[in-house]
């Protein structure tokens, strides 16, 4: 038998990075790190925690952020396939929860979809 | 500074990882902080663009998009080996930018074309078709090349770095080279003088994906745009580079929260000696124990396996550990605590006073207190096991 196999995609992490959509548009899940984890604001969090996601709005731009409940920001939801979408919701009014998954003084790995009513 | 760079998506499976940056949006965000009013030139996915542009007006980043048909996306199984690796298909017109700082990255969509006073370029390979003087790009002041030390001596024909440096810099009118090293550090070179040492800095994980991005992105910004000598704009870009390895962390800190990092002694790593213990019954065992050495190996550190290939696994038959101990060495043990051999020889290591490193990929808890609490060092992924290694042998 002659040669190896093909390349193949793999497409991994299964669903990081890239968000699901479910019943309606703003029906999303996805799970990312966030971008700029604020050091202080880790101390004491945990997996299994949940994060408010908030939008913020700055100079011509909105960005999406995750806060403790304390209001302390642990980082930004950015850089990842939907962040328009989610934008979009946010601005809509529709309301967010990000699961903790993964915490560390330099990492913060989350899994947010829609909170319920 | 004006920065301009493919976008990409990424994926890394160990540790889990994903995200749409590429050289130019990961180093348009790192300097974001540092460098207000940066911009960002790129191609990027047409399904894509909004997200990106989005993503870089929450870091204030503005953004020049030229958007494309193809979705290019790598994969890695782990921060040093990519799985997947998109061909380059078609090619776009060059992206023109001119500034007075620009720092440019080799695309697999088309060319930048740079017009700066002072420019940072990184091609990204040795591909000839990626040169900065054969894109019609100038630099009216200085350009730093900045390239891995594997691309450097392919870039020329002569084989010894320095010369390599200086065949680039006579080829490209390069005011100077910095090589990148793949272990972190790198080598400035500057006209025919011998190339200046710069030191890795230890972090306590090893991301290592888009690393070189953020090297250029702090040189760019501390060479082209504070004006630093090209060996201190360096030094603090390895020390980014440190920073940014513990988890991936963008945008850039300060100077100030760089300080007190450690740099990793420059001994030649030949002079270090790497045992590797872990099971290899199974063929997944092997290929994590084949993958580890290979890899100890391409960073140039020589590797033994604690127990001999054949015959019963005793340390004592194995003449294990060495005594005295090997100067400059370290167990790296991938048993993931569950292997009562590795474990042994874990606890034979530490009696001798050599540094174990321990890959626990999925024990937790309790099952790693003994190893943490008697003086282990516990990684949680492969990649970062094999630099804690690398450390505690240059030590």
């Amino acid at each position: 038998m002659g040669g190896g196999l093909p390349p193949k995609r793999r497409r991994m992490p299964y669903g990081m990075g890239q968000v699901r959509t479910g019943s309606d548009e703003c029906d999303l899940t996805f799970t990312v790190d966030l971008i700029g984890v604020r050091r202080d604001a880790t101390r004491g969090l945990q997996a299994g925690d949940v994060l408010e996601v908030d939008l913020v709005a700055g100079a011509g731009a909105s960005t999406a952020v995750c806060r403790t409940a304390d209001g302390a920001t642990v980082g930004a939801l950015a850089a990842f396939r939907g962040l328009v979408s989610l934008l979009g919701c946010l601005d809509q009014g529709v309301r967010f929860e990000a699961l903790i998954e993964d915490v560390g003084a330099t990492r913060c790995t989350v899994t947010v979809t829609r909170a319920e009513a | 500074m004006n920065v301009v760079g493919g976008t990409y998506f990424e994926s890394c499976a160990f540790p889990a990882w994903a995200g749409l940056f590429g050289s130019g949006a990961r180093a348009a965000m790192a300097v974001s902080a540092l460098s207000p009013g940066t911009r960002l030139s790129t191609y990027a996915y047409a399904e894509s663009a909004g997200d990106l542009r989005a993503t870089m007006a929450a870091f204030e980043v503005e953004t020049d998009i030229v958007a494309i048909g193809e979705r290019l996306e790598f994969e890695y199984w782990h921060p040093l080996r990519k799985s997947w690796v998109p061909e380059a298909g078609r090619r776009y017109a060059d992206l023109a930018v001119t500034g007075d700082v620009v720092l440019g990255f080799g695309m697999l969509e088309g060319t930048a074309r740079l017009t700066a006073g002072r420019a940072v370029y990184d091609p990204r390979s040795a591909d000839p078709a990626s040169s900065f003087v054969r894109s019609g790009s100038r630099a009216t002041e200085q350009l730093a090349y900045v390239v891995q030390d594997a691309d450097l001596v392919r870039l020329g024909p002569l084989p010894d770095p320095r010369d390599a440096a200086t065949g680039v810099m006579a080829r490209e009118g390069a005011t100077l080279v910095v090589s990148r090293h793949a272990f972190g550090g790198a080598t400035v070179y500057r006209g025919d003088a011998p190339g200046i040492p710069v030191p890795a800095y230890a972090a306590r994980r090893w991301f290592r994906i888009g690393a070189g991005d953020v090297f250029c992105a702090a040189f760019a910004h501390y060479w082209g745009e504070r004006g630093f000598d090209a060996v201190g704009a360096a030094d603090l870009a390895s020390r980014c580079v440190a920073w940014f390895n513990d988890g991936a962390r963008l945008p850039l800190p300060p100077p100030d929260e760089l300080e007190g990092m450690e740099a990793v002694p420059g001994r030649p790593a030949s002079g270090c000696r790497v045992y590797l213990s872990g099971p290899r019954r199974t063929m997944a065992q092997r290929w994590l124990f084949d993958e580890a050495a290979a890899y100890l190996d391409a960073l140039g550190f020589r590797t033994e396996t604690a127990f001999a290939d054949d015959g019963p696994r005793s340390p004592t038959r194995a003449n294990w550990p060495p005594r005295p101990r090997v100067p400059h060495s370290a167990l790296l043990a991938l048993g993931d605590v569950a292997d009562l051999g590795t474990n042994l020889h874990v606890g034979y290591a530490q009696a001798n006073g050599m540094p174990v490193v321990l890959l626990a990929e999925t024990a937790s808890g309790g099952d790693l207190t003994m190893f943490s609490g008697s003086g282990c060092e516990v990684t949680h992924d492969l990649a970062t096991a094999l630099y804690r290694t690398c450390v505690a042998c240059l030590r």
